[in-house]
């Protein structure tokens, strides 16, 4: 998925009328796995909790209206309360303080060296954020979900999910700039 | 660092899912998410009570109490037969008749003094005067018939009529009545007499005289006894003045032994017989009574339909009362555990 500051992922169709629970599988289910992974920390814990997330969205998918947020927004809120469940039943939540998991260690050995330390940086600069810090950013730019969406799945308002979003990004650049 | 370029650092740090993990999700996805067979069986066992016990149980549990809270309120009406006032240790007021026609009649033999009547599980095996003052609405054309019918339920009851008043003419015709009941029939004959006509009062009393009763028996022995001595002595009295002093003393102790003698014989009388104190008074919007034999009329079924649309609102009544606090409560219990779920899992984030 290609997500930037700039452009946020456009509401899908199913946001107006009846839910699409096919398409909203399809074009979220990485999405929610990246966000689950963030949360949870340990790759086994998050497929099972994305797929229990899934799971319960196409239980629940009749419930869903659409004057109370999209359709991804939806989803993404029983996505986290399946990880907060998973977090507290499993006693993990001292995991979100661990190391990130490495995404693909495999993959930086073509990078350059220059690159390869900017990755390193961000990384590490995501490890010194809070937990709460770190969904906030896996919400933005792992599901590329909006300021609204965010809202919605953390339950405050998207003027207030821009403010800590904006915090957290400059908390992460000044690390980045700390560490390089 | 730039924006652009930190957003797509951070898109690089991405989690990527197992394409096992993807093909298997997307292989359930497409089967529609297929519990496993001990979770198909078990979930709505489990969901059910959830969403339906709860409602169910608060709704039965306002209708049980409105039930018992309109059966209580409309049981306790003034014109409710049977209400002895317990425990009621009052005199019970006789009325004394301004009778016009003074009838001793329909004697029967005395009953004894059982107590199965109202109230007499609490006086079981006790001596217990009862006394009932019985008020009925009977139309004044009716007032001579109504009259002889309460002649008859006394002597169907094996009752005494002590005294009795009738005037039918007049501009206030009415009746009043003095009965003696043998006190294990007294309540079905109250109950048969407020039959006659609509009950506009009864108050039903009784008094415990046990005590009394067991007192004039023990002086009664002892009258008894000091008479016995007496006579012995006056036997084995061999001067005149002995003698004549113990005549004077045998005078005074039979007076003793009969007034005693009575006054058991007064109180066993009270207790065996019930007092009921009937009034008829005209009533010209008097129904008739239902043992008339005057026919079950439009105008009964009109009643019975307004009283039976009258419980029916007032027990709805009392169930919107009741359920509203108890919805009330249900919603705030229900919103203070999902508050507290809420808390819970964002403590497990930020721990």
């Amino acid at each position: 998925m290609n997500a930037t500051l700039a452009a946020a992922r456009p509401a899908p169709e199913a946001a107006v009328g009846a839910l699409d629970f096919d398409a909203l599988y399809r074009e979220a289910r990485d999405d929610v796995y990246a966000y689950v992974a963030t949360l949870v920390r340990e790759p086994a814990a998050a497929e099972d909790v994305t797929a229990l997330a899934f799971e319960r969205a196409y239980r629940k998918r009749a419930r869903w209206r659409a004057r109370r947020g999209t359709p991804r927004a939806w989803l993404f809120g029983i996505a986290r309360n399946a990880a907060l469940d998973e977090l507290r039943r499993a006693r993990r939540s001292a995991a979100l303080a661990a190391d990130p998991v490495d995404p693909a260690p495999a993959a930086e050995a073509g990078y350059a060296e220059e690159e390869r330390e900017r990755r390193l940086s961000v990384r590490e600069a995501l490890a010194s954020l809070s937990p709460r810090e770190r969904e906030l950013v896996a919400l933005r730019f792992h599901a590329g979900l909006s300021h609204g969406e965010i809202g919605g799945v953390l339950g405050i308002s998207e003027s207030n999910a821009g403010t800590q979003l904006h915090r957290t990004i400059q908390k992460l650049r000044e690390a980045c700039h700390v560490q390089s | 660092m730039s924006s652009p370029d930190l957003a797509a650092l951070l898109a690089a740090e991405r989690p990527v899912p197992r394409p096992e993990f993807t093909a298997g999700l997307d292989a359930r996805a497409a089967a529609g998410f297929p519990r496993p067979a001990r979770a198909r069986r078990a979930q709505p066992s489990l969901r059910l009570p959830r969403l339906s016990l709860a409602p169910a149980l608060a709704g039965v549990a306002a209708l049980v109490v409105a039930v018992i809270v309109v059966a209580s309120t409309l049981g306790g009406g003034s014109g409710s037969p049977e209400s002895y006032s317990l425990p009621a240790r009052s005199s019970a007021g006789a009325r004394a008749g301004s009778s016009a026609q003074s009838a001793p009649s329909a004697h029967a033999a005395p009953a004894p003094a059982d107590t199965t009547g109202a109230a007499g599980s609490a006086f079981r095996g006790r001596d217990v005067v009862r006394a009932t003052e019985l008020t009925l609405g009977v139309p004044a054309r009716r007032m001579q018939t109504t009259a002889q019918r309460v002649y008859a339920v006394a002597g169907a009851f094996g009752g005494i009529v002590d005294s009795s008043s009738v005037s039918s003419g007049g501009a206030g015709p009415g009746a009043t009545f003095t009965l003696r009941i043998p006190s294990a029939r007294a309540p079905l004959a109250v109950e048969r007499l407020a039959g006659l006509g609509r009950v506009v009062s009864q108050t039903g009393t009784t008094t415990d005289v046990t005590g009394s009763v067991i007192s004039a028996r023990e002086r009664l022995a002892s009258a008894a006894a000091l008479r016995s001595g007496i006579l012995r002595a006056l036997a084995k009295a061999s001067t005149p003045g002995a003698v004549d002093a113990l005549r004077a003393r045998l005078r005074d102790a039979e007076r003793r032994l009969a007034a005693a003698r009575a006054q058991v014989r007064s109180l066993r009388g009270q207790v065996d017989y019930a007092r009921v104190s009937l009034t008829l008074t005209s009533s010209r919007a008097a129904p008739p009574p239902p043992d008339r034999g005057g026919g079950y009329t439009p105008a009964d079924a009109l009643g019975d339909a307004g009283r039976i649309l009258g419980v029916g609102a007032a027990v709805g009544l009392v169930v919107l009362l009741l359920a509203l606090p108890l919805a009330a409560l249900g919603g705030l219990a229900t919103l203070g555990a999902r508050q507290v779920r809420r808390h819970r899992r964002e403590t497990a984030l930020g721990a």
